[in-house]
């Protein structure tokens, strides 16, 4: 598992967003935007409710009258266009009322454990401002203008009990909540309905009588945008029976697609489909960073190939076809075989959608350390599971060039200069190949026969990276297989994966450390998918 | 009114806050890494505040009264072995003692008997005892003062203790302990916590932050204006 694999995933099918859409239909929940209380200058709040076999879910969105000075996605911003949060069942008035006391306020704010989730959004300038006055017109926008792709961006949905809201304990054992990040997925879908309703709203404030509503096509083509940074990239280093169990679940569908012995005519069919849009989703995504320009330039080329084996029947023909795609498409560069892999997982719902419930974790089965291991056992998981780690020489400025820590400022995870800035001592538990190396060294001198916890009373320093160690021997993918702390590394690598098993599409970083990307684009509304109340 | 920018008093910042268990944990490992503990420690300390907090045991405040000693002296309150007794220059520390009896679980439970002294807030032993119950299919005892505590694969059990331990008042003993007894379950409810306990807390994790420069802030993500 390296980063520049996990800098090149797509989206598929297994992705959040499409388990919960998945089940939302399949369970044939309703749907209802049960208040919308926002006045003429686009201020107020709105509730968007979803009902379920056994629970409902309020998205609680206020409205804000934001000067446009004050717009920013930094995550040290203190104002917003809108503030979202997704309340566990209808809130009365006055959970509403404390919700308007707090949800404005976003981390200076408090919710409590009737609260799942706790996000805000800005607009798209450019975009917003153009639909709202073209609508107003009777008019609909410039299709060009639309390829930004969103009205608004979320900056940050925080979910699992941050700031009051309750906790992922309290939700887990819900079906509905059970496979990761569903609550955080359900408030961006909802957050979606209200981007397009709250820019008809201020179009009919303005154009009265004559103020079009948004056409179908048009409306299905916008997702909601985020804006990514750093914040999100140490959670994969440090959720390692997670992510092992995300990536199993990939390749486990992937393995299960090869294992086919023929390929079905309706699966071809789908095949074909799914890369014909992916090529068409690749020629809209637009980036203006290099690496994702010299990126996408790779994919489109590998699209266009894929397309072209796709077209030839013998392909399909031949003894398990799909194995021999993906042996094929070796050739291509990582961006084209990843887009292979969601295209080859896409016609084969019935085979791979139920790994989906394998893809959550407690990291807390797995938290115990076994003092009772030897020593050597200890050398043998570092030599099998870390190999990649002890060939580096972390004493080198450039394999130690950053520090990951967490500023005084925003409480939030950076990444430092080590041989320019100050605060290295003060380095989150991150390098972990650095880590690996210096606990083999440790122990180098430890009988074999020795135990763990002999060697953890005289060196407790290296607790951490044995519970990792102990972790990785039963979980092949905990570990991501490159040198966190590189003067090469790029956290938008991290950011990357994590965001393609949300479900996130259009990647665009805006520097080596930060991007921004859309969800729900092409994806059907709440008041589309699912029935009335 | 634009509530975002007229920045009313927050809420939440009366004498008590309800604090998540998530918080909790968060809180509980940066606090102790703050306070001087390896990595690993302090996610013990994190994971075993959580884990009282659940179970309704006060672990924040239990947390606290430990760091408050350790945070002055760390080495002395490094648990070392001692004439058959762990012991430390000072109190023995809790978090530590809990991993390193985590860590002999096996031996314990095939015998060992096990004592510390001086040892403040002995409930701290009980959740990594009690993962430990659980990882090994067997039972811990923790006798201290006027109580036992009882770390079982079920969970854990506090008991008055009837008959004369012959401890001193401020030793602890551990030992392997049967009992089908059924522990106290968590509730994943949170805590309750005093907004100074909190803050001292949050007082002993802001020494993990680094001040933030404008390198940082620019390298962080967006850039001053977001308006496109």
């Amino acid at each position: 598992m390296r980063l520049a694999r996990m800098g090149s995933f797509h989206p598929t099918r297994l992705s959040f967003l499409r388990q919960l859409l998945r089940r939302l239909e399949a369970e044939d929940w309703r749907f209802e935007r049960r208040a919308w209380e926002i006045d003429a200058t686009g201020v107020g709040h709105a509730l968007y409710c979803v009902h379920g076999p056994e629970r409902s879910y309020t998205l609680v969105a206020f409205a804000h009258d934001l000067p446009d000075e004050m717009r920013s996605d930094r995550v040290i911003a203190t104002a917003w266009d809108a503030t979202f949060t997704l309340f566990d069942g209808v809130p009365e008035a006055a959970d509403i009322e404390r919700l308007r006391q707090n949800v404005p306020l976003q981390e200076a704010g408090r919710v409590s454990a009737r609260e799942l989730s706790l996000s805000r959004a800005n607009r798209s300038f450019r975009l917003f401002d153009h639909v709202v006055e073209r609508l107003a017109e009777g008019r609909q926008p410039e299709p060009e203008a639309l390829k930004t792709g969103y009205l608004m961006r979320t900056t940050a949905v925080y979910g699992s009990g941050k700031f009051g809201a309750a906790d992922r304990d309290l939700i887990a054992g819900r079906a509905e909540l059970s496979s990761p990040f569903q609550a955080e997925m359900l408030s961006v879908w909802l957050i979606r309905a209200f981007t397009i309703d709250i820019v008809e709203h201020l179009a009919e404030v303005r154009g009265g009588e004559q103020a079009a509503r948004l056409d179908p096509e048009m409306r299905r083509g916008l997702g909601v945008g985020n804006s990514t940074g750093l914040g999100m990239a140490p959670y994969l280093v440090n959720h390692p029976v997670l992510i092992n169990n995300w990536m199993l679940a990939r390749e486990e569908a992937l393995a299960r697609v090869r294992a086919q012995p023929v390929a079905g005519t309706s699966e071809i069919a789908g095949f074909r489909a799914a890369l014909a849009a992916a090529a068409a989703n690749a020629a809209f995504w637009d980036s203006a960073h290099p690496l994702q320009v010299a990126k996408l330039a790779e994919l489109r080329a590998d699209l266009a190939t894929l397309q072209g084996w796709a077209a030839e029947e013998a392909v399909f023909a031949a003894d398990h076809p799909w194995d021999a795609l993906w042996h094929r498409a070796e050739a291509l560069s990582l961006e084209g075989q990843e887009a292979l892999v969601a295209a080859m997982l896409e016609p084969h719902g019935e085979l791979v959608d139920g790994l989906g419930q394998c893809m959550g974790a407690d990291e807390g089965v797995f938290f115990r350390i076994d003092g009772a291991m030897r020593v050597g056992a200890v050398k043998t998981i570092l030599a099998e599971r870390y190999d990649w780690a002890m060939d580096v020489d972390y004493a080198a400025p450039e394999q130690s060039a950053r520090f990951w820590y967490v500023s005084e400022e925003k409480l939030e995870p950076r990444l430092g200069e080590r041989h320019d800035e100050e605060g290295a001592e003060l380095e989150q538990p991150l390098a972990i190949g650095r880590d690996a190396k210096a606990l083999s060294a440790a122990l180098s001198d430890w009988p074999e026969e020795e135990t763990v916890a002999a060697f953890l009373l005289a060196e407790p320093d290296h607790r951490h990276m044995v519970r990792r160690a102990q972790i990785a021997a039963h979980h092949p993918f905990a570990e991501i297989q490159n040198n966190l702390i590189s003067a090469e590394m790029l956290p938008i690598d991290l950011l990357r994966c994590k965001l393609s098993f949300f479900g996130a599409s259009r990647f665009d970083p805006r520097s080596d450390r930060w991007v921004r990307i859309c969800l729900y684009q092409d994806a059907p509304y709440p008041g589309d998918l699912l029935s009335p109340v | 009114m634009d509530p975002t920018i007229q920045s009313p008093i927050p809420p939440g910042q009366g004498a008590q806050l309800t604090a998540s268990l998530s918080e909790i944990e968060a809180m509980g490992r940066k606090a102790a890494r703050g306070a001087g503990y390896s990595w690993g420690l302090a996610e013990e300390a994190g994971r075993t505040t959580r884990w009282l907090s659940a179970h309704g045991l006060a672990g924040v405040s239990c947390l606290a009264s430990v760091l408050e000693q350790v945070a002055e002296d760390f080495d002395a309150h490094r648990p070392e072995l001692r004439a058959g007794i762990w012991q430390a220059d000072r109190a023995v520390c809790p978090i530590q003692f809990g991993a390193i009896m985590s860590d002999r679980a096996v031996a314990i439970g095939k015998g060992a008997v096990v004592r510390a002294a001086p040892m403040p807030s002995s409930i701290l032993l009980l959740p990594p005892l009690c993962w430990s119950a659980q990882a090994l299919a067997c039972g811990f005892s923790v006798t201290k003062g006027e109580r036992r505590l009882l770390a079982l694969p079920s969970g854990p059990v506090i008991e008055p203790l009837l008959q004369d331990h012959g401890l001193p008042q401020d030793m602890v003993e551990i030992r392997a302990y049967s009992s089908s007894a059924e522990g106290l379950q968590p509730l994943a409810q949170g805590e309750k916590v005093d907004a100074s306990v909190w803050e001292f807390l949050a007082e002993l994790a802001s020494r993990t932050y680094v001040p933030a420069t404008e390198a940082s802030r620019s390298g962080a993500g967006a850039g001053a204006t977001d308006n496109d």
